[in-house]
């Protein structure tokens, strides 16, 4: 062999071995890839068709589309493929089961295009047909409706028993809440109640997670709640916040599977005394502003309900004329900005401070101005609940 | 179109060629020459080339072929069963194969027009659509089987003139340059 001949050896070698490689990549590429001539019959095809319909690699090239497909699926698939062989489209995207080797069918996604026509000699036109086996996403996707349908109903069940007015104005004491859930339904609690005409009882809690299960917990809380409110207001049996406290404990505990958790401040204003009697089972502190005063966070150590037995803290404060509560679950002061930096409670008790003088709506739409500027637009992570009251 | 004289005979005489050299290892009864009713833009998952060409004409030689065909006409050359043998074996048998037709082609026009053997490549098959689009509105073509019992490979073949020619005189027999034909041993 001459030289020549031999260097001509050679670069053939060196491009079969290339082309050979780029073949073997096109062959593994993941997902069903072919080419198509305008019959639909396939030119050339991946392995993982040949995988698919469990046949050799070699025999699939020439088979037609059409045998691939159920009568009324082939009739869709094409339906599309004629927008491009008549070139009414360049591109069609849509999914359709394909019939598998086991004669099963699976959901795949198909996106046909007509090759990159840089040949101009060509006569007749090759289309680029990818399948993407979509099946396992559907799955996963009819389990995300599922569930979404399950927060949905937890959501109403939830909106049944929590709080209908966010705002309440009397001669003596006016409120203004807000309460808004990471996900559809949330773990978050509140209720403001007039027991008789003198007593008010609050109460804000916060069930661990949120979702479908931390929402159900909390609408059997407020149902807990609701009932011995109603007891109390018959006035037959005695009930105060903390039997109301110890009930909720009691079933949280009685609850079988996953733990649930429940962060909570009471509190039972008196207006006859213009007192206040709080209780707290591992919540945030009260924030009390006295008319003309400062900040003061009542609080003390304490351990969230469904723990084990109640172990509140508890404490009494004077709630006078001018007297301005601050009552809130921890996605108040653990909401982050960009950085991850938590609003925190030094920054909400400057905040507080800076509310007085405001009418109570005014106090709400600050802090929530606040909130919606320190956290940006990064969705919040967890529920968001707060209560102003201010003795008038 | 304006047809070559006898461009018929050397049809048929690059067909016989193909089948002089496929039929040599084994029994020639066993292969027939069949015709292939339709054109296919790919005939086949792999394809081996040869180009035989000079300043007057240029011939292109293609065979068309799966693995497991090629595996059960290249076994006899190896001494093994097909299955027996890899598919590098079955590939390079065909490539060989290209590679003696094509020199038969060349050694059958001598006489008439002086041309030159590439050497043979094998590639996948969808390639010869870019082929196709090459081929000019006077290019001779033709295409065939080579069919033995279950086995059966494609040829195709275009052929280009840049001079007038007159082939009339052409034998399409092959026959006779048999005895002179070198065989090859698969290693």
């Amino acid at each position: 062999m001459n030289q020549e001949l031999l260097a001509t050896h050679k670069i053939i070698s060196l491009f079969e071995k290339s082309k050979s490689m780029s073949d073997e990549i096109f062959d593994s590429l993941a997902g069903v890839f072919l080419n198509l001539n305008k019959n639909a019959d396939i030119l050339r095809s991946n392995k993982a068709l040949a995988s698919e319909l469990q046949m050799e690699h070699e025999d699939v090239l020439g088979i037609n589309m059409s045998k691939l497909f159920s009568g009324e699926a082939w009739q869709e698939f094409d339906l599309q493929f004629q927008k491009l062989v008549s070139d009414e489209a360049k591109i069609v995207e849509f999914e359709l089961p394909l019939k598998v080797g086991s004669g099963q069918f699976r959901d795949f996604l198909w996106q046909i295009s007509q090759m990159n026509a840089r040949h101009g000699g060509r006569h007749e036109p090759i289309f680029t047909c990818i399948g993407r086996d979509i099946s396992e996403v559907k799955s996963a996707l009819s389990k995300v409706v599922s569930m979404a349908k399950d927060l949905e109903l937890a959501e109403a069940v939830q909106n049944l028993l929590l709080p209908t007015q966010p705002e309440l104005v009397t001669p003596t004491v006016s409120m203004a809440a807000y309460y808004k859930s990471a996900s559809i339904s949330g773990g978050d609690f509140w209720s403001f109640d007039f027991v008789n005409q003198n007593t008010i009882w609050i109460l804000v809690g916060d069930v661990t997670g949120h979702g479908a299960g931390s929402a159900m917990v909390t609408a059997m809380v407020a149902g807990c709640v609701r009932t011995l409110k109603f007891v109390a207001e018959a006035g037959g049996i005695k009930i105060d916040l903390p039997m109301v406290i110890s009930s909720i404990n009691q079933n949280l505990l009685n609850i079988s599977g996953q733990p649930y958790w429940m962060t909570l401040v009471a509190a039972e204003i008196d207006l006859s005394k213009n007192s206040l009697t709080w209780w707290g089972a591992g919540a945030p502190d009260i924030f009390s502003l006295p008319q003309n005063g400062e900040v003061h966070l009542l609080s003390d150590i304490s351990s969230p309900l469904g723990a084990g037995p109640c172990n509140l803290s508890t404490g009494q404060s004077s709630f006078g004329k001018g007297h301005r509560l601050l009552l809130f679950t921890d996605g108040v002061t653990e909401i982050e900005n960009e950085a991850g930096v938590q609003l925190g409670t030094r920054r909400l008790r400057k905040f507080m401070k800076e509310t007085e003088g405001s009418t109570i709506p005014e106090a709400r739409s600050r802090l929530l101005e606040l909130l919606d500027k320190w956290g940006g637009k990064a969705a919040a992570k967890d529920d968001i609940t707060f209560l102003f009251i201010d003795r008038q | 179109m304006e047809q070559i004289p006898g461009q018929a005979k050397l049809k048929a005489l690059i067909r016989n060629i193909s089948w002089s050299r496929i039929a040599q290892r084994g029994k020639p009864e066993d292969f027939e020459i069949k015709e292939l009713l339709t054109k296919p833009a790919v005939y086949s998952h792999w394809m081996a080339i040869i180009l035989v060409s000079g300043t007057k004409a240029t011939i292109t030689f293609k065979v068309h072929f799966k693995t497991k065909n090629a595996k059960r006409l290249a076994a006899p050359s190896y001494g093994l069963a097909p299955e027996a043998l890899a598919r590098a074996q079955a590939i390079d048998y065909m490539r060989e194969f290209c590679n003696l037709t094509g020199g038969g082609i060349k050694l059958s026009l001598q006489s008439l027009v002086d041309l030159h053997l590439s050497l043979p490549i094998v590639t996948r098959g969808f390639d010869e659509i870019f082929f196709a689009e090459q081929t000019r509105p006077n290019s001779i073509s033709d295409h065939w089987r080579l069919a033995s019992g279950e086995s059966e490979v494609i040829c195709s073949t275009t052929i280009d003139f840049f001079d007038p020619v007159d082939l009339s005189s052409l034998n399409e027999e092959f026959n006779s340059y048999l005895e002179n034909a070198t065989e090859v041993e698969y290693l």
